[in-house]
């Protein structure tokens, strides 16, 4: 489910600027050209939710189920919003990697608390805790991450994070490893 | 009547075809409308006389797209009930090197960005393009 636009609050800063189309319609736009807007069918296609989404993101999460997440890139937040208000997922961390990205969603303030924000570069944050579901959103097209790169994700956090029968995930590459 | 679709026409074709403000090739190329030019022998923008083949003869198809989406893979998965329209002849969906519209007369391309695409308005997306700021599609992906 998309946030609430009214929720989103306008923002100008370094990195990018939140702002809402003529429909009303929020977009967060960084200083790359990258961008997202606030819809439904984001989350949904990642999660694998949506009507017309055949194949690989429907396939991956039959009937996979998914208490406890960690999830790579905030964004304005629009898959831990659906994790937390649509799955009622009881653990929600995200770790991203812009101190500005974090700032603006604390200030914003349209998140649930339940979710729990880190500052990190999920290359090299470690941490302890064992997920269901890691889910590495930090890029928007299969060319910004190297297949060595998906590689050292999966030796930092298969054996080390995800509990048995929990899977990592990359959904822009399409690559889904149950353990 | 359109330019023929020959490489024997003259500059009159062209003028009559256009009535452009001054009967030279240069006043021809500024008053053209570039849904009208055939894409097979045309490249924007146009420079020579020879673009102008077939010139007025190519309609405008409609077809659907989808939003603009951030990341493409979204593309594929989006509803496409936004009425677009494209100078690639007969297919039924944009190809590499045809132009999008967004208005029916060709005036008008369509804005720059990842669209899926599909022939009729909320139909099965079995494809993705990338149109440029000049409305001219960059770029062709199965779903």
């Amino acid at each position: 489910m998309k946030i609430i636009d009214t929720d989103l609050k306008d923002y100008s800063g370094s990195e990018f600027n939140v702002y809402k189309d003529s429909e009303g319609i929020t977009f967060i736009k960084f200083s790359n050209g990258q961008w997202i807007d606030n819809r439904d069918m984001y989350a949904s296609v990642f999660l694998g939710k949506c009507d017309s989404c055949t194949g690989f993101f429907k396939d991956s999460f039959k009937d996979f189920t998914y208490d406890s997440v960690l999830v790579a890139g905030l964004g304005f937040g629009l898959i831990p919003h659906e994790l937390s208000e649509v799955n009622k997922c009881s653990k929600i961390d995200v770790v991203e990697i812009s101190q500005e990205v974090i700032d603006y969603n604390i200030y914003s303030g349209h998140l649930n608390p339940i979710i729990n924000i880190i500052k990190g570069d999920i290359f090299t944050y470690t941490t302890t805790e064992k997920y269901d579901l890691i889910i590495i959103d930090t890029i928007w097209e299969k060319e910004e991450m190297t297949e060595e790169q998906y590689q050292l994700l999966v030796s930092k956090f298969y054996n080390t994070n995800l509990n048995e029968g929990g899977a990592l995930y990359v959904p822009v590459l399409h690559k889904w490893l149950i353990k | 009547m359109a330019v023929p679709d020959t490489n024997t026409f003259s500059l009159q074709d062209v003028v009559d075809e256009i009535n452009p403000t001054t009967d030279d090739l240069q006043d021809c190329i500024n008053d053209a409308n570039s849904a009208s030019y055939d894409p097979t022998y045309y490249t924007a923008p146009a420079t020579s006389l020879l673009e102008f083949r077939n010139y007025g003869a190519v309609t405008l198809t409609t077809f659907h797209l989808t939003v603009n989406t951030p990341k493409s893979t979204f593309a594929c998965y989006g509803t496409a009930n936004n009425v677009a329209y494209h100078n690639g002849g007969a297919n039924t969906i944009a190809a590499v090197g045809d132009t999008v519209y967004s208005n029916s007369t060709g005036t008008t391309t369509y804005p720059a960005g990842t669209y899926g695409q599909t022939f009729y308005s909320g139909g099965y997306v079995g494809s993705r393009i990338v149109v440029n700021s000049s409305g001219v599609v960059t770029a062709y992906y199965l779903c």
